[in-house]
């Protein structure tokens, strides 16, 4: 059956020997060259492989430290994340201090001169450094402004550096624009710390700037909170390691992130000042000692309850922003750091003993000599008298040293320093402010025979502001001291409010005692006739005032003695004195111009009178009845 | 198409190799036409070489035609072996007659072969075309989601950019709102437009029964101290301009 099998090649070819065989040699003959092929191939891939194991032996082997090395060094980026550092608010959320991103512009000069030499070397056409750099300096200028004068921009481009800082604190789309158009500039991420009220409330923020000393470089506190707090506000930095291309840092290779530590932001800090009272107060103060010829003052309101800070503030402040110019004197808190014999003020503390103890009352007549003989030393009052009598209301009133005195040696030395004791006097508030001095009571056993002629007139001690008002705050809050604090909450960064815990109140008198006090107290702001106290200015209408007048004899450093014509005028007072709401204390350092330098009373009738308006106080139902001061 | 047209000739002994192909059509419009009125074995034998010319001048690869071929012979000899047997032992037709229902047979299960070969070309060329189809679709994913990748990487970086403007945008306008709230701001503008600090107000109390009480004294305010000219206001305010730009 040839015919059929004759369609099937290879059955035919086997039984067809003719015409089939010939043209099927020919496939054949390709397959012998087919072999001297795969004999060349393979001696060539062979090779090939060879040569590359060699290779890959010396790279993977031999050369691969110094490869991978340089390969990290290429691709690898450490990428931080400055955390953004917390702002400071005050009690109603008003900003005091936040941080702005701005870059901070630099450049290579040195490199740059290469640059621009070798460019125009290939192509005369380049700019050369001289026309590059003009360009660049007008261009800056014309973006940033008069901030940036040309001239100056040109002098720094061409200074012979290999690195040079050519503007901080740069808006960064200002800063984009100028790369984009010059990628020879750099940008560096900084931050800028604003300070939106200026000067104000600079005593307690302090100051903060960028600082490259400090690990991690970051804004970080010189001063004030901002310092003390810097833990607190700065947060931790974040990082990553990326893989970059072309050696361009900006141009990150997607998905090569590792290593990933997430930033976390500093928390903020809400502090119980209110801005707008510690403004009015700071210029309020301002005036005063520039009116009484002062070295400086200070003043301090406290909330009477609860013993928080709503206003401090020193005549000298400066400006956050550029606290470098500032004097020593303006960066001292002096309200917290400077303690300072109180004088009259301090007869509070034997008023409270005196009543406590049940050795006098306020109607208590006391028969008051012109002078008072102690040790080796003679007090006597501020005004020239025989024996009188008063009551000791009279003697608190009028501030009458030798009453005072009189009750004091009744009260007798140890229950009247146990007195000072829980009027949180010679140890810290702990108000959170740093440089907080404890001030200076001598203890029992280093007394001289006049020590307790000095103590209960507020001489021979010495006591910051705070501690002054807080003797007053406890009269104000039924006999319980609350110690001042500033910071009254943080916000974390997760934005959960933390209030800061409250301190624990101090008994220091009976609610009785406090009340009889404060009464008693009453007389040295009334005006009646034959009944003036020592600061009837400070009395305001329609609410009853209760405070203390004070003026203390500063310490002579020539003689060491007490100076006769330099004296800390003080003042505390409660505002109102039937239902107390604050406390305001203030202190001026040695005043000189009459009337305003024997008396701080103006000045807390100011100060008084803003906070009945800003905090609407209710009148006082009745007004304060005369105080008898003498029987 | 030569190769096939040379490979024709040694498969086609009753014709020229020259002319396989076209005579191959040809005879096949004939062989089909011969089928039904059951003529010679030449025209058939045309036939069958013009059966075979269209699958092997449609598919070039020689080994392909090679392994066709030698499955369907191995599968095609003992179907005409057993039915050359069977129908001369039974039905007594003569040898020509048989080998002519054998040829015929062979025909039908060669044509039957034939398309059967046909769709497993069809089938192949239909796996090839799939394959290279999904090679081809599967490129241009790859190419197209690396574009996408690439560009959703460049939005990203844009988005990215966009943010970071907005937040720097936001920052700014904080600052300029802390700047302007700030008491000290307020002051300045408010002594700006001739706003004095009141002095000593007085206070009212009103009684339960109606009457009212006044503390204090009213005093005016006093106008601020002439000595501020508009020239000097002007000046502040262009400082004030230049400086907040």
């Amino acid at each position: 059956m040839p015919r059929i099998d004759s369609g099937r090649p290879q059955r035919s070819a086997s039984r067809r020997p003719l015409s089939v065989r010939g043209p099927a040699r020919k496939p054949r003959a390709r397959f012998g060259n087919h072999r001297v092929r795969i004999v060349v191939s393979r001696f060539l891939l062979v090779a090939a492989l060879v040569a590359a194991g060699i290779k890959l032996i010396n790279v993977q082997v031999f050369q691969a430290e110094a490869y991978s090395q340089r390969a990290m060094q290429q691709k690898a980026t450490l990428q931080k994340f400055p955390a953004e550092r917390g702002s400071i608010v005050d009690r109603n959320g008003g900003q005091l201090a936040f941080s702005v991103e701005t870059r901070e512009l630099y450049a290579s000069p040195n490199t740059m001169r290469k640059e621009q030499a070798a460019a125009t070397k290939d192509n005369p056409k380049f700019d050369t450094f001289e026309q590059r750099t003009q360009r660049i300096a007008s261009y800056i200028h014309q973006v940033l402004g008069d901030q940036a004068p040309e001239q100056e921009m040109l002098d720094k481009l061409r200074s012979e550096v290999s690195y040079v800082s050519l503007k901080k604190n740069v808006d960064p789309n200002k800063a984009r624009q100028i790369r984009k158009e010059f990628p020879q500039i750099g940008a560096a991420y900084r931050a800028e710390r604003v300070y939106p009220n200026g000067e104000l409330a600079a005593n307690i923020i302090g100051a903060a700037n960028w600082r490259t000393d400090v690990d991690p470089e970051g804004i970080h506190g010189l001063l004030g909170l901002e310092h003390f707090k810097d833990d607190l506000l700065a947060g931790q930095n974040g990082e990553r390691r990326v893989d970059t291309a072309l050696g361009n840092d900006d141009w990150v290779i997607p998905g090569s992130e590792r290593d990933l530590v997430e930033a976390v932001p500093g928390s903020d800090l809400e502090l119980t000042i209110d801005t707008y009272l510690q403004f009015q107060v700071q210029r309020m103060i301002s005036d005063y000692v520039a009116k009484s010829g002062a070295r400086n003052g200070s003043a301090v309101v406290l909330d009477a309850r609860t013993g928080e800070v709503y206003a401090l503030a020193t005549d000298k402040t400066f400006n956050p922003a550029d606290f470098g110019g500032a004097s020593p004197e303006q960066r001292n808190n002096i309200a917290v750091t400077t303690p300072f014999e109180p004088g009259s003020v301090a007869k509070v503390i034997t008023a409270a003993a005196g009543i406590e103890y049940g050795v006098v009352r306020p109607d208590t007549v006391l028969q008051v000599p012109g002078q008072f003989p102690i040790a080796d030393r003679v007090v006597k009052d501020a005004w020239t008298h025989g024996t009188v009598d008063m009551t000791f209301t009279g003697v608190l009133g009028k501030s009458s040293n030798v009453g005072t005195l009189m009750v004091a040696q009744q009260v007798g030395a140890d229950r009247f320093m146990d007195m000072v004791g829980k009027f949180g006097l010679g140890k810290r508030t702990e108000v959170g402010l740093p440089g907080e001095s404890a001030g200076v009571v001598p203890p029992r056993d280093q007394w001289s025979g006049s020590t307790f002629g000095n103590l209960p007139i507020g001489q021979g001690m010495s006591m910051t502001l705070l501690q002054m008002a807080g003797m007053y705050q406890a009269i104000a809050n039924d006999g319980v001291r609350v110690p001042p604090r500033i910071v009254r909450a943080t916000i974390g960064p997760d934005g959960v409010r933390h209030e800061e815990p409250r301190p624990e109140g101090v008994r220091v008198v009976s609610p009785e005692t406090a009340t009889t006090v404060r009464d008693m107290m009453r007389a040295v702001a009334q005006r009646s006739p034959g009944q003036t106290g020592s600061g009837p200015d400070a009395a305001l209408p329609g609410y009853q005032i209760s405070g203390k007048t004070g003026t203390g004899q500063q310490v002579d450093p020539t003689c060491n003695c007490y100076s006769e014509t330099n004296n800390n005028i003080t003042f505390a007072g409660i505002l109102p004195a039937d239902n107390p709401r604050f406390v305001v204390g203030i202190m001026l350092d040695a005043p000189h111009n009459a009337p305003y330098s024997s008396t701080a009373a103006p000045l807390f009738h100011d100060i008084a009178s803003y906070l009945a308006q800003r905090y609407q106080i209710p009148l006082s139902k009745e007004q304060s009845p005369v105080q008898i001061l003498t029987p | 198409m030569s190769a096939p047209a040379r490979w024709n000739g040694p498969y086609l002994p009753n014709q020229t190799s020259s002319t396989s192909t076209r005579k191959g059509t040809g005879t096949r419009r004939t062989g089909t036409g011969g089928r039904s009125a059951g003529t010679s074995a030449g025209r058939t034998g045309g036939g069958r070489g013009a059966a075979h010319t269209p699958a092997r001048t449609s598919t070039p690869a020689r080994t392909g035609t090679a392994t066709r071929t030698r499955t369907r012979s191995s599968g095609e000899r003992p179907v005409r072996t057993t039915a050359d047997r069977g129908r001369s032992t039974s039905t007594g037709r003569s040898s020509a007659a048989n080998r002519a229902y054998a040829r015929r047979d062979q025909r039908a299960a060669r044509t039957g072969g034939a398309a059967r070969q046909r769709t497993g070309v069809v089938s192949k060329a239909r796996f090839v075309v799939v394959v290279m189809g999904l090679l081809v679709v599967g490129l241009v994913a790859t190419l197209w989601l690396s574009t996408q990748s690439v560009a959703d990487s460049l939005r990203l970086q844009e988005t990215r950019e966009h943010n970071s403007e907005l937040s720097e945008q936001v920052e700014r306008l904080r600052s300029e709102v802390g700047r302007m709230e700030s008491p000290t701001e307020l002051a300045k503008l408010a002594e700006r437009l001739g706003l004095v600090p009141p002095p000593d107000p007085a206070r009212l109390q009103v009684a339960p029964d109606g009457s009212v009480t006044e503390y204090g004294t009213p005093t005016p305010a006093t106008a601020p101290q002439p000595s501020a000219p508009p020239a000097d206001q002007q000046q502040q305010q262009q400082q004030q301009q230049s400086g907040g730009g």
